[in-house]
Order: structure tokens, then C-alpha cells, then sequence
């Protein structure tokens, strides 16, 4: 009998610990193996590129819709961004259809991309891909900016936040390396695959209506000149498999037939001005 | 032997328990606010009850995009992504490393010159060019722009048309 109840107590235990991997590794791994001190630098980091991208494109200046993306961008940061984060969010100002996610939490988006919007919903989605960017650190990983470590590029404690000659150049001509991949090189073609599956599993938990991204996707292809659609396509996968991919997602979601909110009149009375 | 087994089979069973108790039971924190706890891993599903930021919850089982959880006595389904494994809730704030407690001057020289084998590429006289790019003043503007936490949750959350 006590054999018997071994026996029943090792396969319980077995079969627990055989579970227990795969469960990991569906959660979003967000900052376990991150120390403090890493995300210190990379808040760091993140505030000198946005500095640096600050350095090529004005500020939009409009409070009303500033006010705006604040509210919206603060509360979904609240609800799927990591909480030791503090986001910022701004509009740069310029034609070009874009947005941008900066390590540490800054987010930008144009003023272009906001005139080819319809809806909160097109927003929403659209700032929790950027938010998403930056939870899968997209940035941080290629670049591995970390406080210490083996490679040659961690180690940047030193450099990030010291004010002598050569560590601010260093910090610099890193900086310009995360530049010319979010403006030139772009982050692979997977990641803003998976940041535009993610910003649909946040419209759906907050419900809103995930066809509202889908068309912004599709508008980008039809609404902007073919000047704009070289600079989005050096970076982004082009449209058609943008699309076909949320489609895939939809249906192993079925999601299809889901309605959610879009709050076109209160987008519409806050980018009047725009 | 009798006495060997009398003590050793009972101590291996206690130990097996306690090991099968503590890893099947795995721990997390719900990341959002106001996160609706389905019947069924399904979106049309009914909401069982509301769970809130903080609060911890035991994962049962996961499938895909949904995790079957135990939050304050309820069990139902919800989203992965409003879950976190560690509670680390409180903001992390910027502050300059170089000060941080442990870091010499000789480590902070060496780590330096560490880098700078690292981020090779660019001529010093690219550099002095680089430096004018960049708008330290416009990002002070911007780390103004804030609203408080509650105040956007609710504006997100609390509104339909």
C-alpha cells in the first residue's frame, strides 16, 4: 500500500515539474532576468535617443491632442506596459506616417500617422504596438544595452549618466547605432509582426474594435505617397503581410465576428485641431 | 533495515509532497487594472468577476493567448498579458550610475574602455556633428506631458460611445 502511494506521490510530482517549463514560457517574460540597474541604463539610453530623435523632428505643439495621447498612451501603458516603467508620449511634427518606441518607455508618433486615423481604436492601437516594442525590448536585446555583462556593449553603466568627454561620445555613437535601426535598418520583420499581434490582444482586452487597427494597416498602403511607403518599408514588413498575418491571428482567435468600441466622436472632437 | 525504512520512506514521501505542492502551484501578479476574469478562454464568454492590479493569482493551466487563473477565490480566464511573474510595481527612476554605491572610478575607467571597443565605428569628427543632433531640452518638455495613472485608466477604460 505504501508502495503504492510512492509510487502515486514521485509520478504527481514528475508530471508537476514536467508542466512547470511550459507554463513559464508562455508568460510574457518581462523582467526576471533583468536587474535594476539594467533598466536604469536603459531608461538612460532610451531618454538619449529620444533626445536624439528630438534633434531631427519639432515637437507638435497642440495641448488639446497632446492632452489627448497622454490619457490614452498613460492609461494602456497602466494596463500592458511594465510597471516600472514611467511612459511618455509625443507628437512629432511631420508628414511622414510613423510612430516610434525608445527604450525606457518614450514613445513618438507623427503627425501624419494621426491625420490618416478614423478612429481611438486606429490609436489605441497603435500606441500599444509602440508600448510593445519596448516591453519586448526590441531596442535593448540586438543592441544589449545592460549594466553588466559579457558582451562588449553591456557594461555601459559607466558611460550611461557620466558626464566626461568620452563616455558621453560613447554613449553617442551608440545612440546613433539604435538611430539608424529604428530609422533605416528597422528591427526585424518578425518583431513588428508579433508587436502588431500583441497590439490586438490589447484591443480585445480592452475592448475595442480590433478591425479598426486592421484598417489603419491597410489605409497606410492606400493613403500615403510612395516616398513614405520606402522610408515605412526600409522598417516594417510591407502591408500585405502585416495584413495577412492579423488575419491568421483572427482566425486561430475567431475573432472574426467581435465587435468592440471605437470612439470615433471622441477622437474625432480631440484631432479637430490637428 | 526495518528501521532504515521506518524512517526514510515516510521523510521521501514528505519531501515529494512538499516539492509536487510547490511547483504545481505557480505563482503571478496581475499586471492591469480592472481585468475581467471569464467563465471560458473565449472573448464572448461571461466576465465571472473583476481583478485588480497587484493582486496575485495562481495559474491552473494555459492555453494560447488565455491562462486559467485563481485570483481571491475565483477561477476563471484571462488574458496572458495581464500577467506579470514578479511584483515589481514600484517606478524605477533615472539617476546617475557613475554614483551608484560599488562603482570605483577604476571599474567605471575599465568599463569605459570596455566600451569603447564596442561601439567602434564613427571618426571623432562625425562625433562633434552628432552631438548637435541631439535636443536634450525638447525631452525635458516632453517628461512634463503627464497625467495621472487613474485619471488615463479610466479615461480608457470607463468610456464607450
Amino acid at each position: 500500500m505504501s508502495l503504492i502511494f510512492t509510487v502515486l506521490v514521485i509520478g504527481s510530482a514528475f508530471l508537476s515539474f514536467a508542466q512547470e517549463p511550459s507554463f513559464r514560457t508562455r508568460l510574457h517574460q518581462l523582467d526576471t532576468e533583468y536587474s535594476e540597474e539594467d533598466i536604469q541604463v536603459e531608461i538612460e539610453f532610451g531618454r538619449n535617443l529620444a533626445a536624439r530623435i528630438l534633434g531631427t523632428y519639432q515637437l507638435y505643439d497642440n495641448q488639446k491632442v497632446q492632452e489627448y495621447i497622454n490619457l490614452l498612451g498613460t492609461g494602456i501603458a497602466a494596463q500592458i506596459g511594465r510597471p516600472e516603467l514611467t511612459y511618455y508620449f509625443a507628437i512629432l511634427d511631420t508628414k511622414e506616417v510613423n510612430a516610434y518606441a525608445c527604450p525606457g518607455g518614450y514613445i513618438f508618433l507623427t503627425k501624419g500617422a494621426l491625420k490618416l486615423m478614423t478612429d481611438e481604436a486606429q490609436l489605441v492601437g497603435v500606441i500599444a504596438h509602440e508600448i510593445w516594442h519596448v516591453n519586448f525590448r526590441h531596442v535593448v536585446k540586438p543592441l544589449r544595452i545592460r549594466a553588466k555583462g559579457d558582451s562588449l556593449t553591456s557594461g555601459i553603466a559607466a558611460i550611461v549618466g557620466s558626464s566626461t568627454a568620452t563616455a558621453r561620445v560613447l554613449l553617442n555613437q551608440l545612440t546613433e547605432k539604435a538611430y539608424k535601426l529604428l530609422f533605416e535598418e528597422g528591427i526585424s520583420q518578425q518583431s513588428e509582426l508579433d508587436t502588431d499581434s500583441a497590439a490586438i490582444e490589447t484591443l480585445l482586452t480592452l475592448n475595442y474594435n480590433w478591425k479598426s487597427y486592421r484598417e489603419y494597416v491597410e489605409s497606410i498602403e492606400k493613403n500615403t505617397s510612395s516616398n513614405y511607403r520606402q522610408v515605412l518599408s526600409k522598417t516594417h514588413p510591407n502591408s500585405a503581410d502585416r495584413l495577412e498575418s492579423l488575419d491568421n491571428l483572427a482566425l486561430s482567435l475567431q475573432i472574426n465576428d467581435l465587435k468592440g468600441k471605437t470612439n470615433a466622436k471622441r477622437f474625432q472632437s480631440y484631432l479637430q485641431s490637428l | 533495515m526495518y528501521k532504515f525504512r521506518h524512517i526514510l520512506q515516510p521523510l521521501l514521501i514528505f519531501l515529494l509532497v512538499l516539492f509536487a505542492i510547490t511547483s504545481s502551484s505557480y505563482g503571478a501578479y496581475i499586471r492591469s487594472s480592472k481585468v475581467e476574469l471569464k467563465e471560458s478562454p473565449e472573448f464572448s464568454s461571461a466576465t465571472i468577476s473583476r481583478v485588480n492590479k497587484g493582486d496575485e493569482a495562481i495559474i491552473l493551466e494555459a492555453d494560447g493567448f488565455w491562462t486559467k487563473v485563481r485570483v481571491n477565490n475565483s477561477t476563471g480566464w484571462i488574458s496572458k498579458m495581464s500577467l506579470v511573474e514578479k511584483k515589481r510595481f514600484l517606478k524605477i527612476t533615472r539617476r546617475p550610475l557613475h554614483k551608484n554605491k560599488g562603482i570605483t572610478k577604476k571599474r567605471i575607467r575599465t568599463r569605459v574602455a570596455r566600451a569603447a571597443v564596442g561601439v567602434k565605428g564613427l571618426r571623432q569628427s562625425q562625433v562633434e556633428k552628432i552631438r548637435e543632433n541631439y535636443n536634450i531640452k525638447a525631452i525635458e518638455i516632453v517628461e512634463t506631458f503627464k497625467v495621472a495613472e487613474a485619471k488615463a485608466v479610466s479615461f480608457l477604460m470607463d468610456y464607450h460611445e
